[in-house]
């Protein structure tokens, strides 16, 4: 079995490069125009003697040089940088996918992978109806001659499920009203509520990369994991992908923080009959039940605008996207001027009809 | 027979109610130049003679209309709307806008009472403090006799009326329908209030390009199915009660505006005043 550094998927039929497509969910040569299954792929490496990729394999010796990784192409033999968090990326000679091996095997082998569904195009398009409903956006932002990049990349993920058993001290209030003669009786009754209960949360992901922002990849969830499969390499032909650069360990502090926020609100939610209720004091505790290493898609946007760069990510299997669009400062001022004036003779008007007649 | 009996009784009915007005009973005079209508007795001829002259300076200098009416054991009750009504239909008063003044001064068996109706510009003068204080004056010359009772009330007209609108009604404006109407300033409140909204709608437009939001929960996560409560206790700590006794607005005026109590008459025109006994 061959066991190089550098992974790609080649048609059987003609040696082209093979990319997966979103739309139809398989592998596709652009120049002879044959599809393949997943089933079609896997027996094709088979016949080409391509290995699987484990957490058992054994890593190949790499030529590392601070942190750069280098790389021979396996259908054009050039050289392909990557850096040392890049798991798949591009040959800039011949456009051929590079799998690398070693970043994905071992500690570093994804167990589960959500394909690409959406495409460039999806991407592209979704960019450019950013700004509607937005009108201090400017006019411009949302051109295609601003993308300066634009990149489907599998992202690293921590899925980690959660047993907590939550437990909350509560003050609440009820009030009542009565009318007697000319005067209402206001009565406050005070309880202290103690709760217990179990609550389980499941696949609660973070990004296992640190160059990525987490506000980002927050902002484009939630994935639909009922799409998760057992990870192939081949499906990051005609991607970029990422292994983790942040341990379970370091990422599970973000999944904590959620977790116990959402216990309290949880246990706090269902005494809704209450006038007042606060929260005196909680003692959660966890238990770690699963920790899942998996690639989830994103489509990353890089946007220069007025000598800024913007950068906007779309959830690659549902779409959404998540980026902050700048303000127009000229638009701000006009709109604020026109709204103040309009205000201003409407509430005019209404005093000098109906207020200064009365 | 019958139905000719039956509108001989409506004719009747209508022609009583027109003539002494739906609402009230006054007397019609003939001559409003007199000013003093004395129809209780409690003047003599020089003492209405001096009343007059008094009378007429008043008017002429403060173009102000000014009658007075007497009854005996006149029905304290209805005084007002006599006064009213005396004014009204008799055509007193000055200008659109009837300015005057009439004093209903009646004694009955519990002693004498007067009824003070303002008219027009007068209302603005008269606020209800001082209607109080021109009461007082005429109280304060019980012991002296009618005549002075009502002489005291004219020097004290006189006194307010030199001193211009009352302070209390310094806002306020007679229309050009007699009706007393508060002078409404341009509130700049409403300056206020549109950069308010306009700063709640440009937060919000703003917030629409601020897409991006840090998760501080996972309620997307959540097993409810694996949700089980194991304990819920709820103690009664506390009980208070809180009383909150409502203030009760006068009902004895049909309005107030600036400092005069307004109250509509029958025929439709606005008075102030007041009365009481002396």
């Amino acid at each position: 079995m061959k066991n190089s550094s550098v992974i790609d998927h080649k048609c059987i039929n003609c040696d082209a490069v093979l990319k997966f497509s979103p739309h139809t969910q398989t592998w596709n040569c652009e120049y002879c125009k044959s599809v393949f299954t997943k089933d079609e792929i896997e027996e094709n490496e088979k016949k080409r003697g391509i290995e699987e990729l484990t957490r058992d394999s054994e890593p190949n010796k790499v030529e590392n040089v601070s942190g750069i990784d280098e790389y021979l192409c396996p259908n054009c033999g050039a050289q392909i940088i990557a850096d040392e968090n890049t798991s798949a990326t591009f040959c800039i000679y011949c456009k051929n996918t590079a799998i690398i091996r070693n970043k994905l095997i071992g500690e570093f082998n994804p167990s589960k992978i959500i394909p690409f569904y959406k495409t460039k195009e999806d991407a592209i398009n979704k960019f450019l109806g950013l700004t509607k409903g937005k009108p201090l956006a400017p006019s411009c932002f949302t051109s295609k001659k601003n993308i300066s990049e634009i990149r489907g990349v599998y992202i690293p993920f921590w899925l980690f499920d959660y047993e907590l058993k939550g437990s909350i001290n509560m003050l609440g209030t009820k009030v009542t009203q009565n009318y007697i003669d000319d005067a209402t009786y206001v009565k406050t009754d005070t309880y202290s509520i103690h709760k217990e209960a179990n609550v389980s949360f499941d696949k609660i992901p973070v990004d296992g990369s640190m160059r990525l922002d987490n506000t980002i990849m927050n902002a484009i969830e939630p994935y639909f994991y009922d799409k998760l499969q057992n990870f192939n390499h081949s499906y990051l032909s005609g991607f970029y992908a990422e292994k983790y650069d942040v341990d379970s360990n370091t990422a599970e502090y973000d999944a904590l923080k959620r977790v116990y926020t959402s216990t309290t609100n949880i246990m706090k939610r269902e005494n809704e009959n209450y006038y007042s209720l606060n929260v005196i004091s909680t003692n959660h505790t966890h238990t770690r039940t699963n920790c899942e290493y998996v690639l989830l898609p994103v489509w990353l946007l890089n946007v220069k605008y007025k000598d800024k760069l913007y950068t906007f990510a779309m959830n690659g299997q549902t779409g959404k996207i998540a980026g902050d669009i700048p303000l127009d400062k000229r638009k701000v001022v006009l709109y604020s001027i026109t709204i103040f004036i309009l205000f201003l003779v409407i509430l005019s008007l209404f005093w000098f009809l109906f207020v200064k007649s009365a | 027979m019958k139905s000719k009996i039956k509108y001989i009784v409506i004719l009747f009915i209508s022609f009583f109610l027109l003539s002494s007005n739906v609402f009230g009973y006054y007397d019609k005079v003939d001559n409003t130049e007199d000013k003093i209508y004395d129809f209780g007795e409690y003047l003599t001829q020089e003492e209405k003679e001096n009343l007059k002259i008094k009378i007429d300076k008043y008017i002429s200098t403060y173009n102000l209309d000014l009658v007075i009416v007497t009854k005996k054991d006149y029905p304290y009750s209805s005084m007002r709307s006599y006064a009213e009504d005396f004014y009204d239909y008799n055509n007193f008063g000055i200008g659109n806008t009837h300015d005057g003044i009439i004093l209903f001064f009646n004694i009955d068996s519990e002693g004498p009472c007067v009824y003070i109706v303002t008219t027009g510009e007068a209302i603005r003068i008269y606020d209800d403090q001082r209607i109080d204080s021109l009461k007082t004056r005429m109280s304060n010359q019980k012991s002296n006799g009618n005549y002075r009772m009502i002489d005291a009330f004219i020097d004290a007209l006189d006194s307010y009326a030199s001193m211009g609108v009352a302070p209390s009604n310094k806002d306020t404006y007679i229309d050009k329908n007699g009706d007393l109407k508060v002078v409404r300033h341009y509130p700049f409140s409403i300056v206020f209030y549109s950069l308010l909204f306009t700063l709640i709608i440009m937060l919000i437009l703003i917030k629409k390009n601020k897409i991006l939001r840090k998760a501080y929960d996972a309620n997307n996560y959540f097993d409810k199915s694996e949700y089980q409560i194991l304990i819920h206790d709820i103690v009664h700590t506390n009980s208070s009660v809180r009383k909150i006794v409502h203030q009760s607005s006068s009902s004895s005026h049909s309005g107030r505006t600036g400092g005069s109590s307004v109250h509509v008459g029958s025929s439709g025109t606005s008075h102030g005043g007041g009365g009481g006994r002396l």
